[in-house]
């Protein structure tokens, strides 16, 4: 593999875990994240 | 009309659900295809830059118009496209291919989802493990799809009783619903599936270069293959093509499934943050992952020389041929094949029920019919129409289906999508819409890319499958004599679902009008 073939593999990977990583940890940190206790109520 | 919609139960559920139906058979199989064929540096980069421009804003363009119609209690493409255009009459027949493309995939994916399940239990019970050729793994899978009969499985029994477990396992989850059928397998069945995906690609760059003959066949160059950059590769349109494709394929965009889905959020729910994270959930599957294992795997045991021609022979051959047989060359070559097909069953499944979401979801919006039983109705008709892909399989149904459903379809109602929400409903309002709610602001660029370059790029992709590949398919040139007749009777029977769907279509709002006249009394 050449040099320019690990740059731009290791910075592709980088990209999408850093997108991944960024995204996952705001939608987990969200506290809407939470199941809506009124919509189970709704369903039962 | 919304009050009584079904819910996603979590941020995190509908995320996965998004990307569980878009990693699918296509990111394990069709991609490394892709990246084989057009290999050696020329495929990566028009595959990012199709990301960028067509991929990520028509998966946003989706979740906008989703929710919209959500909203607005509906949760199908006709209803969806009927919300924004309301002074057209007709924009809801356009929508048509919002149900029609995901149920004439359906007909023949689930087919291909049983052959995982199979293999699984195959790789499981030592059956692979017995066959020491290639020309051994192509019989093993023609006696399996009941094409022939080289004594390893009894004929089309075995291969008819794993579809029927695959069907009803679909079934049995769309039953229970939008949360407690899709979102709770996802839930599951997502983290799972890349959790197999990392450790099989682990096993394989670990493998370095097992064969001292042939150093060079080592796993990093495998990963060169992919990655080395050839500028001069990028002259060739076809490759962009293949690109854009791929991206088209691989984020499940155009065929209606993330309009569905996004239809059951609430108003102020961050679309902008999940259909990023949904795209990077897929992009981490099919980048990541897939690139990390098929093609390197097979650059280890074939050689830089047979990699093009093993992409060639194409998807099915790659991951049902040529990887067992690479898994039977390395140690605990059982368990590794076993999460192989596991890991592509679990990928089916999350994009198979994902596919039947929208004739369920028009069957309840538009004519009030209770879930479970417009699961049975769905049931019923969709058992009977897989049956030609099973059994027709060698007459060429199975590509032709596949040509309509991932291919037309996809193109052309993604096209008619992104007209529809950039220019009729308006950029402005669409990208007021998408940030309602979102603590993610998207870069005003994609504005401009949204309403300028990707209709540009999706007509000029239009065009050029029309012109290069899909008229001597339409035309069936190539097609043998004897499997005509077969390919028009599928044809004819897509005509007829199609034909169907309109009409159900003009009943539906026949009935809207009379009962907001009723209700206006």
């Amino acid at each position: 593999m050449t040099t320019g073939g690990w740059i731009f593999m290791l910075l592709t990977w980088g990209i999408i875990i850093t997108i991944l990583i960024a995204c996952y940890s705001r939608i987990m940190s969200d506290h809407d994240n939470e199941p809506d206790r009124d919509d189970y109520k709704i369903l039962d | 009309m919304s009050g009584d919609r079904q819910r996603w139960g979590t941020k995190i559920g509908v995320v996965l659900a998004v990307a569980g139906s878009a990693v699918g058979l296509g990111n394990f199989l069709r991609f490394p295809v892709q990246a084989g064929k057009y290999g050696e540096g020329a495929f990566m980069i028009p595959y990012l830059i199709a990301l960028v421009l067509v991929g990520i804003p028509l998966m946003w363009v989706e979740w906008t118009a989703g929710r919209y119609g959500g909203g607005r209690g509906h949760s199908t493409a006709p209803g969806i496209y009927d919300s924004l255009w309301k002074k057209s009459r007709f924009v809801k027949y356009l929508g048509i291919g919002g149900i029609f493309g995901p149920f004439l995939i359906y007909m023949y994916y689930v087919y291909i989802e049983s052959w995982c399940l199979a293999y699984a239990y195959y790789s499981l019970t030592g059956q692979l493990s017995n066959i020491t050729s290639s020309q051994g793994f192509i019989d093993f899978l023609s006696n399996y799809q009941g094409l022939s009969d080289a004594g390893f499985v009894s004929g089309t029994v075995p291969g008819f009783v794993f579809f029927l477990i695959t069907f009803l396992l679909n079934m049995t989850v769309i039953y229970f619903g939008i949360r407690g059928g899709i979102e709770k397998l996802c839930n599951i069945a997502m983290p799972l599936l890349l959790i197999f995906g990392v450790l099989l690609a682990i096993r394989v760059i670990t493998l370095f270069a097992p064969d001292p003959l042939h150093p060079d066949w080592s796993s990093i160059n495998g990963l060169g293959f992919i990655w080395n950059t050839d500028l001069s590769a990028l002259k060739s349109p076809k490759v962009w093509v293949a690109a854009t494709g791929q991206i088209f394929f691989t984020l499940s965009v155009g065929m209606g499934v993330i309009l569905t889905y996004s239809s059951y959020l609430r108003k102020k729910d961050d679309i902008a943050l999940s259909g990023l994270a949904a795209a990077s959930t897929n992009e981490f599957a099919e980048v990541i992952v897939a690139g990390a294992i098929v093609i390197p795997a097979a650059f280890i045991f074939f050689g830089p020389g047979e990699i093009v021609e093993i992409a060639n022979s194409g998807a099915f051959n790659l991951g049902f041929v040529t990887m067992p047989q690479i898994f039977n060359k390395i140690p605990l070559g059982a368990m590794l094949c076993f999460l192989w097909f596991f890991m592509l069953f679990l990928a089916g499944i999350t994009s198979s029920i994902s596919i039947v979401q929208p004739s369920i979801a028009f069957m309840e919006d538009e004519f009030k019919i209770k879930r479970q039983k417009a699961v049975k109705i769905f049931g019923v008709v969709a058992f009977v129409l897989c049956q030609p892909a099973l059994w027709f399989l060698h007459r060429g149904v199975l590509d032709d289906l596949d040509f309509w459903g991932a291919n037309f379809v996809i193109v052309v109602g993604a096209t008619i999508e992104i007209i529809l929400l950039a220019w009729i409903f308006g950029i402005n309002k669409a990208w007021d819409e998408l940030h309602l709610g979102a603590k993610l602001r998207v870069p005003v660029i994609f504005k401009f890319i949204t309403k300028y370059i990707t209709p540009t790029l999706l007509l000029a992709l239009l065009i050029w499958f029309f012109v290069e590949d899909w008229l001597d398919i339409i035309t069936m040139k190539g097609v043998p004599p004897e499997n005509i007749p077969y390919v028009l009777g599928i044809r004819l029977v897509l005509v007829g679902i199609l034909l169907f769907l309109a009409i159900m279509v003009w009943i539906a709002w026949k009935r809207h009008k009379s009962e907001d006249k009723a209700k206006d009394l």
